[in-house]
């Protein structure tokens, strides 16, 4: 890590507390998030109240705020791997859902972007890749958006992506097409950890912190256009003006939202003048999450609009298998995902 | 009326169907699947004749005709342990479970499954049942729990791809005073006359080839009778204005996009209150059409009920004979709602 990212960062969160951002304050969550917003800051910052940057380098690892497979090194010889339900659990499903990816054919995708190291997390590897569940999944968006608005969009284009997460799939955007610009929008405690991903995976980028959108009365078109990555935490999502991105994503977070945060993104301005719109949900939220969105509730619904319908296959044909009485595991069915790409404006 | 009269009377509206052409195989821009079903399984009960092969027909839920159940088959060693059977008995099992966490097994007691067609039959829990009874059980429960209170005691239902009437026939069971359009292939619908004659003796049953010689079918029309079988091919001799509900389960997902606008298009389904329908989220992983959700008339603002359907969410397979695994089957949506304004 270098120390100019190392400052970035610092600033980021002097920032983060000057203009008093915890999502801690934040309402209307379902209970998963607010479980989360509660708990996880404080696994990356240290007893003297500033970022341990020890701790952060490992947040893949240690799995926090976003849980991903595998969670322990499987692919080292140790005997827990082969007796333990949850361990041989966690390799079949990665194993089944390269397999999932495969019928796809995007497998140069996935050998031309190996699975990144930034935040140390166990990396899985078979047959000659590297991934994760959580970096697949994205691989297949990528090959998504490849198939179905790689000769719509331009070689600028500017990327909104809502609940980005640490913003696997935005770097990924921005390494296939050189030119995009990305704004990613999240809990900011999130986005201290987008900023350490992005900083790490691309050190030449250049990326507008949580410190540099604080300081900003809004953010518009010119202003992203100076960035790879615009950091946008959601309570600041207002300063979007003017910005008209060519594509807006969310995936599997639209679905997590209360309707009263689904309905303030998907009414809100930028959503609604955004050229593309590429959404993965659940096809019924309820009862993972304590809300009632469904499909019906999506901007779906024109089907002079639709480029790209489908039961996503990564989401929905992959199993996970639960631990069950230590040596055993559980099948257990995800619950079903669609896929969207389609135009949102005119 | 006695089996023997039954069957003579469909015998009868069979002669009348080849008489008026419908009858015929030549039913265009069918998928593959219902290709071969037309063209192999009529074969199986009525005679080339025209007469009805009796034995098939009363046998025609064990032998699978057009539909399959679960469990299928004779029984005997094979079924006891064999991966196949095994798996349907864990379905049969978990769905079972599934009807009593929702409270529905009440209607199971109430309504047990019927011998007509002398199904192969699971017992489980004191219950006997198949699968596809045990579906249209949980339908008629969820069909209560959200429209009972919106209907009338003597509403119309027209059911849309009624296979041999089954939904039709538990409805009626329940409602006694409703009144059922049934619409299928006028062979299907033949084995229907015969699901709904045996299941509902006394039933006032207007066959296909009485309806086929009708040439606008009224709501004063279907007044005149307890289930009224419309083939396929003249469906749009409906001239119903403001029919109470329109339900289609899994088979406007199995059909290509002119036969599904065919029906949705129709005025007597615009002009329908109620729409219950379960299908596919995505038709084209099981069947050659391109039919998805997005195609489907269904809007947030008018929908009473949204769900991923529970039952057909788990699948087992069939595993080197004698094992089984899980398999993951392609997620079918429910939907209850006012019918939208186009």
């Amino acid at each position: 890590m270098t120390n100019t990212l190392v400052e970035h960062l610092n600033s980021d969160f002097e920032q983060y507390k000057n203009f008093q951002l915890d999502s801690r304050d934040t309402g209307d969550l379902i209970p998963k998030w607010r479980e989360l917003v509660d708990s996880q800051l404080e696994r990356f910052v240290g007893y003297d109240g500033y970022l341990d940057f020890n701790l952060l380098k490992d947040f893949r690892r240690k799995q926090i705020f976003v849980p991903d497979l595998p969670e322990r090194e499987l692919n080292q010889f140790n005997v827990r791997n082969f007796i333990g339900g949850q361990r041989r659990g966690a390799y079949l499903m990665l194993k089944e859902c390269l397999d999932v990816f495969k019928v796809y054919g995007d497998e140069n995708l996935l050998s031309k972007y190996p699975c990144s190291n930034a935040g140390n997390p166990y990396i899985f590897r078979r047959q000659g890749y590297s991934y994760t569940f959580r970096w697949i999944k994205h691989i297949y968006s990528l090959g998504l958006v490849n198939r179905f608005l790689g000769d719509k969009l331009c070689s600028d284009f500017m990327s909104l992506d809502i609940g980005s997460s640490y913003g696997i799939f935005p770097s990924l955007l921005n390494q296939e097409y050189p030119g995009s610009h990305h704004v990613l929008v999240d809990f900011p405690e999130q986005l201290l950890l987008a900023h350490y991903y992005l900083g790490t995976t691309l050190p030449e980028a250049r990326i507008a912190g949580i410190d540099d959108v604080c300081m900003q009365v809004s953010i518009n078109r010119d202003y992203v256009k100076n960035y790879d990555f615009v950091l946008v935490p959601i309570t600041l999502f207002e300063k979007l003006v003017g910005l008209e991105p060519n594509l807006v994503s969310n995936f599997a977070s639209f679905g997590e939202m209360s309707r009263k945060w689904f309905e303030f993104y998907v009414n809100s301005a930028p959503v609604r003048s955004a050229e593309f719109l590429f959404t993965a949900n659940r096809i019924e939220s309820s009862p993972t999450y304590d809300t009632d969105l469904t499909i019906l509730d999506y901007p779906i619904w024109d089907e002079s609009k639709v480029l790209h319908f489908a039961v996503s296959p990564i989401f929905s044909y992959t199993y996970m298998y639960l631990r069950r009485l230590l040596f055993w595991n559980e099948k257990v069915q995800y619950p079903p995902h669609f896929e969207y790409i389609g135009r949102v404006a005119g | 009326m006695t089996i023997s009269t039954l069957i003579d009377t469909i015998e009868i509206q069979t002669n009348i169907l080849d008489g008026l052409g419908l009858l015929s195989k030549d039913i265009d821009n069918l998928t593959t699947h219902w290709k071969q079903q037309i063209d192999n399984e009529p074969n199986r009960f009525i005679n080339g004749d025209l007469s009805i092969n009796s034995d098939a027909l009363c046998n025609f839920r064990r032998l699978d005709i057009f539909t399959e159940d679960i469990p299928s088959g004779q029984g005997g060693l094979r079924a006891a342990i064999g991966g196949r059977h095994r798996s349907g008995r864990k379905i049969l099992r978990d769905t079972l479970n599934m009807l009593i966490d929702r409270g529905y097994d009440e209607l199971l007691k109430a309504y047990p499954c019927p011998s007509t067609g002398n199904p192969t039959l699971f017992k489980y829990k004191g219950y006997t049942y198949g699968l596809n009874w045990l579906k249209h059980i949980y339908l008629l429960g969820l069909m209560k729990d959200i429209l009972e209170p919106e209907l009338p005691s003597d509403f119309t239902c027209l059911d849309i791809g009624c296979s041999y009437g089954s939904y039709s026939g538990l409805v009626k069971k329940e409602f006694s005073k409703s009144h059922h359009i049934l619409v299928d292939f006028p062979q299907h619908l033949l084995m229907a006359h015969y699901f709904l004659g045996e299941y509902h003796p006394g039933a006032r049953i207007a066959g296909v080839g009485d309806v086929a010689q009708v040439n606008e079918i009224t709501q004063g029309y279907v007044n005149q009778f307890d289930f009224v079988l419309v083939p396929c091919q003249i469906f749009d001799r409906l001239h119903l204005d403001g029919l109470d509900l329109v339900t289609n389960f899994v088979s406007f997902g199995e059909m290509n996009k002119e036969w599904f606008d065919y029906y949705v298009q129709s005025m007597t389904f615009r002009n329908a209150k109620y729409f219950f329908s379960t299908n596919r989220v995505q038709s084209s992983s099981t069947y050659d059409t391109d039919m998805n959700i997005l195609n489907y008339p269904i809007h947030a603002s008018q929908s009473m009920h949204f769900g991923v359907c529970p039952i057909q969410s788990r699948r087992y397979q069939s595993k080197k004979i004698w094992f089984f695994k899980a398999v993951t089957s392609p997620p079918i949506f429910e939907y209850i709602g006012m019918v939208p304004d186009v």
